[in-house]
């Protein structure tokens, strides 16, 4: 546990949403209890300049990069808030900063190449570099068929997936 | 075929440089994300169509015409396999793929086959195997792409087959032909109005099914039989098996899709996208090869059967909407060789050349090999378009036959057979491409009553199984490998029944938060 603030992706899954028994998200049961998780990821965006019959174009893509598991993706627009953990937990990363800049060029250039579909060598710009945590929810919760579950559930997307049960 | 149909040619061209370049706008203003995740955004009913609409092209036109025209009801063999696919694709090796993949950090479906089969040589053989068919792959887009060219241009076929090249080739090297979602879709949507239009043209013609299968019966009997011409394969169930194979199993061996497999989002988008894709499968599929039927008694005496579709177009509609209809054929055949020519430029460049040959390459060089490449395969297929052209049909059979006998059983031991090892896949891989190859080359088919996917994926099937099991002891399956196959198939549904579903994307930050959990003793706060 630290009180030095930290950049989180703004979370849209509120505690009162799990408390309400997140019918929401498409379960039906009460949630016990919950807890918050820091996850840490490292957030890269690049852009590519390149030439083509349409004119110069500019493709932007905003890569986050696992930190613990090392895999990359493409991530849909957030927005960033300024955190300190206080009760919530916060997990530690297995990446230093310069290993997770060339897994997210890697990979940003892989998806830029695809998507370009032309033999072009694009000028790249590293455009923002930063390591940002995502909110998850742990719960417990009970279905009704005996054994209860622990879920995580993603607080950005509401996504969710069973830790155990 | 007249200027109308060349109007409507610049016409369609002008509309689908149009949205590119709308949507290259439009995204890069909008947002940071540029328009990089419109593949995601746009709804699993666009992926699919943009998955079908680039899969198939040239083939479809002319290849599955021209089958239905010279074998009759034959030519539905192939359409029953490619029918279902691409779920018989997503459901085997989908799901299961796209997390192993994600776990070892392969970004490329050779690369793939390297961490789940950790070898140079697994990259050596794969990649020389893709980086071959794909270029013969690609000779048949070009033919296709000349042909259609000649009939619409009224040019002799050398120089209509050099224009459709040299567009393909300029566009591959200049880009200009974004892969834009909305651009695919639109493609996808014309296509298959077109080819419906075209069998509803057919059917009018006639006056419906029954009449057209009478005037198709009349000329020769044995065409509506699904034993082909003169009941030529009349109980040759092991070429009915091949057949059925090529386009269900088949699919499994192309690199080129089961990437997109390594590049699904989420599974609920996956799984709709499949049925989607069945859908548009279930209208577009059969058409081409029933209008192949009908052509038999509309135009019996066609000089070039590959044309079969494009003249009846001709005969039976108005030019303005032959002209639409020829252009998206056109633009879909292109698209199609673009994409083939960037997929083998970037195996050939990554997987070979800097792989092997020099692995401090930049990135400049890199494109400039793929560039030379690109140009020689053009080279050598324009040469072999002109001085002998194979079919269409005959060069889409081989090339999938060869991919899916050789890929196929280690795509799919790779995540369903955690015993399957490097000697396995390599064996596999050789003897798969190397029977099949036989088989076409030799004419096997006649002599066995096996079709060559069928002798093919046998072989590589049984290599991959007793070469694994006889080398399991002096070359066994890395620990973490293993470990990776056991994360890929350990999520489960949340609750069956209970409504909701387990979302795939978290299960790599679940596996962490679990491990965390258990360290700090309790998951409760």
């Amino acid at each position: 546990m630290t009180d030095q603030p930290f950049s989180a992706i703004k979370g849209e899954v509120k505690p009162e949403d799990l408390a309400a028994g997140i019918t929401g998200l498409g379960l039906s049961f009460p949630i016990q209890d919950c807890q918050r998780i820091y996850y840490p990821y490292d957030w890269h965006v690049f852009r590519y300049r390149a030439r083509t019959i349409l004119g110069a174009t500019t493709t932007l893509v905003s890569c986050l990069v696992d930190t613990r598991t090392r895999i990359c993706a493409t991530a849909d627009p957030f927005r960033l808030e300024t955190r300190t953990a206080g009760d919530d937990w916060m997990l530690g990363r297995h990446l230093d900063r310069d290993t997770a800049l060339g897994l997210a060029r890697r990979y940003a250039d892989h998806v830029a190449r695809r998507k370009n579909k032309a033999l072009v060598l694009p000028r790249v710009d590293v455009v923002e570099s930063r390591p940002v945590y995502k909110p998850f929810w742990v719960t417990h919760c009970n279905p009704g068929s005996g054994a209860a579950q622990t879920m995580l559930i993603d607080g950005v997307t509401g996504d969710y997936c069973t830790l155990r049960g | 075929m007249g200027t109308t149909v060349i109007a409507f040619l610049i016409l369609y061209y002008a509309t689908v440089l149009g949205i590119g370049w709308w949507a290259m706008r439009r995204g890069g203003a909008r947002d940071l994300e540029g328009y990089l995740l419109g593949g995601r955004r746009v709804g699993p009913m666009v992926t699919a169509l943009t998955m079908q609409s680039t899969s198939m092209s040239g083939y479809m036109f002319l290849g599955a015409g021209s089958l239905a025209y010279t074998q009759g009801y034959w030519a539905l063999w192939y359409a029953a396999g490619d029918v279902g696919g691409a779920v018989v694709n997503l459901s085997v090796i989908g799901r299961r793929m796209r997390k192993l993949s994600q776990i070892t950090g392969a970004l490329t479906a050779i690369e793939y086959l390297e961490h789940r089969y950790p070898s140079p040589w697994t990259r050596l053989i794969a990649a020389g195997l893709a980086v071959f068919l794909l270029a013969v792959y690609v000779v048949a887009q070009f033919i296709a792409g000349g042909k259609g060219m000649e009939l619409i241009t009224g040019l002799p076929y050398s120089l209509a087959l050099l224009i459709a090249l040299a567009i393909i080739i300029v566009y591959t090297f200049l880009g200009g032909y974004l892969a834009v979602a909305y651009t695919d879709f639109f493609q996808s949507l014309v296509m298959l109005i077109g080819v419906l239009w075209i069998l509803g043209a057919a059917l009018a013609h006639f006056g419906g099914f029954a009449a057209g299968n009478a005037a198709v019966g009349a000329i020769d009997p044995s065409l509506l039989s699904v034993w082909g011409r003169d009941l030529a394969f009349e109980g040759q169930w092991g070429v009915v098996v091949g057949a059925v194979l090529i386009f269900s199993i088949g699919y499994m061996g192309w690199p080129h899709v089961v990437t997109r497999h390594m590049a699904m989002s989420r599974p609920e988008t996956s799984r709709l996208a499949g049925a989607y894709a069945t859908g548009w499968n279930l209208l577009f599929v059969p058409t081409p090869y029933l209008v192949g039927i009908l052509a038999i008694a509309i135009l019996p005496q066609l000089d070039d059967p590959e044309l079969a579709i494009f003249n009846v177009a001709h005969a039976l509609l108005p030019a303005a909407v032959t002209g639409l209809l020829m252009a998206a054929i056109m633009a879909a055949i292109m698209s199609t060789a673009d994409s083939l020519l960037l997929q083998t430029g970037s195996i050939a460049s990554r997987d070979l050349y800097q792989r092997f040959i020099r692995p401090g390459a930049t990135e400049r060089e890199m494109v400039f090999v793929s560039r030379a490449l690109v140009l020689a395969i053009g080279a050598a297929g324009y040469v072999v378009a002109v001085v002998e052209p194979p079919t269409v049909f005959a060069i889409v059979i081989f090339a999938t036959s060869v991919l899916g006998s050789a890929f196929a059983p280690a795509f799919i031991c790779a995540v369903w057979w955690k015993r399957a090892n490097t000697p396995g896949a390599i064996a596999s891989m050789l003897t798969g491409a190397g029977t099949c190859i036989t088989w076409e080359l030799a004419d096997l088919a006649a002599a066995t009553t096996l079709h060559s996917m069928f002798a093919g994926l046998c072989a590589s099937t049984a290599a991959i199984v007793a070469v694994s099991l006889a080398t399991r002891r002096i070359a066994p399956v890395p620990p973490h490998v293993r470990q990776a196959i056991d994360k890929a198939s350990a999520i489960g549904p949340v609750t069956p029944g209970r409504g909701g579903s387990s979302a795939l994307a978290l299960s790599p930050e679940a596996g962490e938060i679990a491990r965390e959990i258990d360290a700090r003793g309790s998951g409760r706060s």
